[in-house]
């Protein structure tokens, strides 16, 4: 059996590699080279919570981490996202044929610099990696589908592990394979070349689910866990509307330019639609509407995991390469121009994107830095008390520093506060990540008591009572155990 | 090495690959980590608009609608990348260059100096606000030699580059002096070059006069006046005629003080060359020894008119001085380093074993001069990362102290901050950096430096809920604190008449 050729410009494929971690350092090196650890990412060590991972779906997260190391160190998760990214893109612009250099170059910023991305470096550095590591896989799944016949096999495969590293696999494979296959009709394939295609996409889908639900009952039955997860899923509207409403979100630095700017691209990519020189004026609309009306769904599909889905997801930026697909096609008197505008206007945005994913980053290492200054002076309240052994005294934290009244917003950073991971005000924003920043950033030996017995201790009154720090008597025993109270 | 870079694509390849690296090497540990401190406190600049404006610097929160109006680092790093780049790309283009090793000193010359460097580790949220003024005026030498009716259009960036941060004008005037230079050393008559000379002077007039115009305008529509701090518009006036011989006099002694080390007085007050005076001396005298030899069996009108440029370079790299009344600083002097460009133009690829030494030696300096300068850019970054570390530590002790005060409630009880950490009983210059806080802007060893700075910190940096006094206030408020003792002694946080006082020094 001959293999296909994975790439037929492997020159082109090299550049946009290169486009990729060029684009990547540009807007998120900040946070690899800083600590800037905030809510779960705290907890440093990810095989802290393979059960979790396992429970939520995400069995082969464990199996990564015990390969890469627990602990994740910045700029070693860095250098592997952007590797992933740099493995990723060129299948991205093999698959949708995408040849120009400079509409390789803007589809790299569109991937790059699409605040998901933000949101998962700022807020789970610790899992980032892992997540990233999805795309190539869901891309060289969707590659192997598009190659050969029987490619949805290894497809399946490999669609099934990135679902087991990160619960929008399955969006991004579906809104990248659904671009492949318009791209490939807008070249001019059959339609019944591409009714087969589909029917392979729908075997690889289900093989896929399949391989992936024996994977996690096998996982489950190892560790001796039952899952954990439910469907999250919006109505129809709302799935196909939400990835369209994030586009036009104050998720960029050019908050007020970008409606703008988005509703032009989309605008190119519709008249591009209508400007395919291969395809008739019926194939044209069929294109077109396929874009409009199913993208959107593709890349929003409903996600089965322990907690909701989150604020934004890579599959999103899809939408901004497939109006690079369409007006890499395009032929009319103004072709040339459009694409020089289309690759310019998604560069402005990349760049409105790099400017405000270093100042979420920025945030980030400002809060981090903020908050060992809080937690020092907790900890040294702690320590006055008498009776108190660091690591032997049974310590009980109520509240959160989050909460407490000495904390403020930062001057100036107001508007980043649309992207959800970045609204905190604090590196510790939840009781949970508690013992994660006492042990692993500030390595403290600290003998926190269960959540449970905590909840327990809070319903008692003496600890209804006390004071909130800064106050006096925010530390103080209640029994055996040092309560310590960080807000009211 | 003999690799030539002679269309403009693979020129702007190289120029971009070139400053990278002496980008990263200088200023990437600043652009990679927090290290704010003093001035560069200011990590949101949003409520420093008017004043900037108020110093004739009204483009600046134009630019921030561009650049974003938080500094982080590596935005800032990576326009000002950019705008290096580009400032690179138009020199080599001006001055023909095309060879690896002319690019490499090019680049490194502009990326990997001293006022870079304290811009860098110092004054952050400006330091592309800089290069872009840096690049404006490329730009403009590149325009005006154009020729023709294309030459006028310089006076456009030009006047853009002083709405930005005066004082990279004199990059303009130096870079025509040194094209001028060494068109006249290829055999160009003088004529033409005084000709050219005399026309840019009248256009740097022009774009001075624009600027003025444009200022005055900025003003009266913001209702704002003409700042009279010792780096505001407002000290810009006509000197006395009696002042004009000794204003002269520092104005063209300065750069030579500084480069050569001509007095035991400092140059400047608060900032010191890094680079030894003896390795100056040493580069700039075979690069007059080269400039001699090339001069060799020209007419007397060209040999005059070459000494006559190289004479008034010392000038041509500091008028701002003589415009600000004698006032100078770290970050007015820019132009200082392009004088380092002469040798390196002089120094040329094939002549006689003598010209090929000095050749050699002008290069081995420069890229000595380069080492120098990296290493000193990272010492300052490294030691604005360590003062930013040492406030945290010591501001959360004070912090500590306040909140642990009998009445004090975080967030409403007014606090006044008396003096300033620098200044405590905490400070001391760390042992090994003490020759970089000579430099610009590097004195200071706490990053909440001084008292507006501290303001700034607590509520850009450490996100405290403090209710912080306006500064109006908290200097006629001063007075209270007289008595008390210095944190970290006991009674150094004390309420009086329903306020907190933190007495630092």
């Amino acid at each position: 059996m001959k293999l296909p050729v994975l790439f037929r410009d492997r020159r082109a494929a090299r550049q946009t590699a290169l486009f990729a971690l060029a684009v990547f350092f540009c807007a998120h090196a900040f946070c690899f080279f800083n600590l800037t650890y905030s809510g779960p990412s705290v907890s440093l060590n990810a095989v802290s919570s393979a059960n979790l991972q396992i429970e939520g779906g995400l069995f082969l997260q464990p199996v990564y981490f015990a390969l890469r190391g627990g602990v994740a160190a910045p700029l070693f998760t860095g250098l592997i996202a952007a590797l992933c990214l740099a493995a990723a893109l060129p299948m991205i612009a093999e698959l949708l044929g995408i040849g120009s250099a400079f509409l390789r170059l803007a589809l790299c910023a569109a991937l790059c610099c699409h605040p998901s991305l933000t949101a998962l470096f700022a807020a789970q550095l610790h899992v980032a990696d892992a997540v990233c590591l999805s795309l190539p896989l869901v891309c060289a799944g969707v590659l192997c589908w598009r190659a050969h016949r029987l490619g949805f096999l290894p497809g399946a495969a490999l669609l099934a592990s990135a679902m087991a590293l990160d619960v929008h696999a399955a969006s991004f494979a579906m809104g990248l394979a659904l671009l492949a296959l318009l791209a490939s009709l807008a070249d001019g394939m059959t339609l019944r070349r591409a009714v087969l295609q589909l029917l392979h996409l729908a075997a690889m889908t289900l093989l896929a689910t399949a391989l992936y639900s024996i994977g996690l009952a096998v996982m489950l039955r190892i560790a001796d866990l039952e899952a954990c997860v439910e469907l999250h899923a919006q109505g129809l509207a709302q799935t196909w509307l939400y990835p369209l409403s994030t586009l036009f979100a104050p998720l960029t630095y050019y908050a007020a330019l970008n409606p703008v700017l988005r509703a032009l691209l989309l605008l190119a990519g519709g008249w591009a639609a209508l400007r395919l020189p291969k395809a008739g004026l019926c194939r044209r609309l069929l294109i077109l509407a396929a874009c409009v009306l199913l993208l959107p769904l593709a890349v929003n599909l409903p996600v089965v995991s322990a907690s909701p889905a989150d604020q934004l997801r890579p599959a999103y930026a899809l939408i901004d390469a497939a109006v690079l697909m369409l007006v890499s096609r395009m032929s009319c008197r103004c072709a040339v121009p459009m694409r020089r505008a289309a690759a310019a206007l998604i560069a402005i945005l990349g760049v409105s994107g790099v400017i405000f994913s270093n100042q979420i980053y920025l945030k980030k290492n400002l809060e981090f830095e903020s908050t060992l200054s809080f937690m020092t002076r907790v900890v040294d309240r702690a320590e006055d008390t008498p009776g108190y052994q660091p690591g032997l005294t049974p310590v009980a934290i109520v509240g959160t520093p989050e909460e407490s009244i000495v904390s403020a917003r930062l001057e100036g950073f107001d508007h980043l506060t649309a992207l959800h991971a970045a609204s905190n005000t604090r590196a510790v924003t939840s009781s949970d990540d508690m013992v994660g920043y006492l042990w692993e950033i500030m390595g403290y030996p600290v003998n926190l008591i269960s959540d449970y017995d905590r909840s327990l201790l809070e319903e008692q009154d003496a600890v209804r009572a006390m004071p909130a720090y800064p106050a006096e008597g925010c530390c103080a025993f209640v029994g055996d155990v040092l309560v310590i109270r960080l807000s009211p | 090495m003999h690799t030539r870079y002679d269309s403009p694509r693979s020129l702007l390849r190289a120029c971009a690959a070139l400053t990278a690296l002496f980008f990263l090497a200088a200023h990437g540990y600043r652009c990679l980590s927090l290290s704010f401190s003093a001035d560069a406190m200011l990590i949101s600049q949003t409520g420093d608009a008017l004043y900037q404006v108020s110093l004739g610097r009204f483009l600046q929160p134009v630019y921030w609608l561009v650049r974003g109006h938080l500094t982080a680092p590596l935005t800032v790093g990576l326009f000002a990348f950019a705008f290096l780049t580009g400032s690179a790309y138009l020199c080599a283009r001006l001055f023909g260059l095309t060879r690896l090793w002319q690019l490499a000193l090019l680049c490194g010359i502009l990326t990997a100096n001293e006022t870079m460097a304290v811009s860098s580790a110092a004054y952050l949220p400006w330091m592309d606000v800089y290069a872009l003024s840096l690049l404006l005026n490329a730009l403009g030498a590149a325009l005006f030699f154009r020729g023709g009716a294309a030459s006028l259009l310089c006076i456009l960036p030009l006047t853009l580059s002083l709405g930005l941060y005066q004082s990279y004008l004199p990059v303009f005037s130096t870079l025509v002096i040194l094209v001028l230079l060494m068109r006249l050393l290829r055999g160009e008559s003088p004529s033409p070059v005084w000709k050219q000379g005399l026309s840019a002077c009248a256009l740097m007039v022009v774009s001075l006069l624009l600027y003025a115009l444009l200022l005055r305008g900025v003003l009266a529509l913001t209702g704002m006046e003409a700042n009279h701090d010792y780096n505001g518009v407002g000290n810009v006036a006509l000197p006395a005629l009696s002042a004009l011989p000794q204003l002269l006099a520092d104005t063209y002694m300065t750069p030579l003080i500084m480069l050569f080390s001509l007095s035991d007085t400092p140059a400047m007050p608060w900032h010191i060359s890094l680079i030894p005076a003896p390795l100056n001396i040493l580069c700039f005298a075979a690069a007059g020894a080269l400039l001699a030899l090339r001069l060799r069996g020209r007419r007397a009108g060209a040999v005059l008119t070459a000494v006559f440029l190289v004479a008034i370079l010392p000038l041509s790299v500091n008028f701002i001085q003589f415009i600000a009344g004698g006032t100078s600083n770290g970050l007015t002097i820019y132009a200082y380093n392009l004088l380092y460009l002469l040798p390196m133009l002089l120094a040329p690829d094939a002549g006689g074993r003598l010209q090929r030494l000095l050749a050699i030696s002008i290069c081995a300096l420069l890229a000595l001069f380069l080492a120098l300068n990296v290493r000193n850019a990272n010492k300052m970054a490294v030691k604005r990362d360590l003062e930013f570390s040492a406030t945290t530590s010591a501001i959360s002790r004070i912090l500590d102290r306040a909140e642990q005060t009998e009445g004090y409630l975080p967030g409403e009880t007014p606090v006044v901050i008396v003096g300033m950490l620098p200044s405590s009983a905490l400070a001391m210059e760390r042992p090994g950096l003490e020759a970089v806080a000579d430099a610009q802007g590097m004195r200071y060893t706490y990053a909440a430096a001084y008292e507006t700075s501290t303001y700034w910190y607590l509520q850009m940096a450490l996100g405290e809920r403090i209710n912080l006094v306006p500064h109006e206030q908290r200097v006629k408020l001063d007075n209270k604190a007289r008595r008390m003792p210095a944190y970290p002694d006991e009674g150094c946080c004390r309420m009086i008449d329903g306020r907190l006082y933190i007495r630092l020094n």
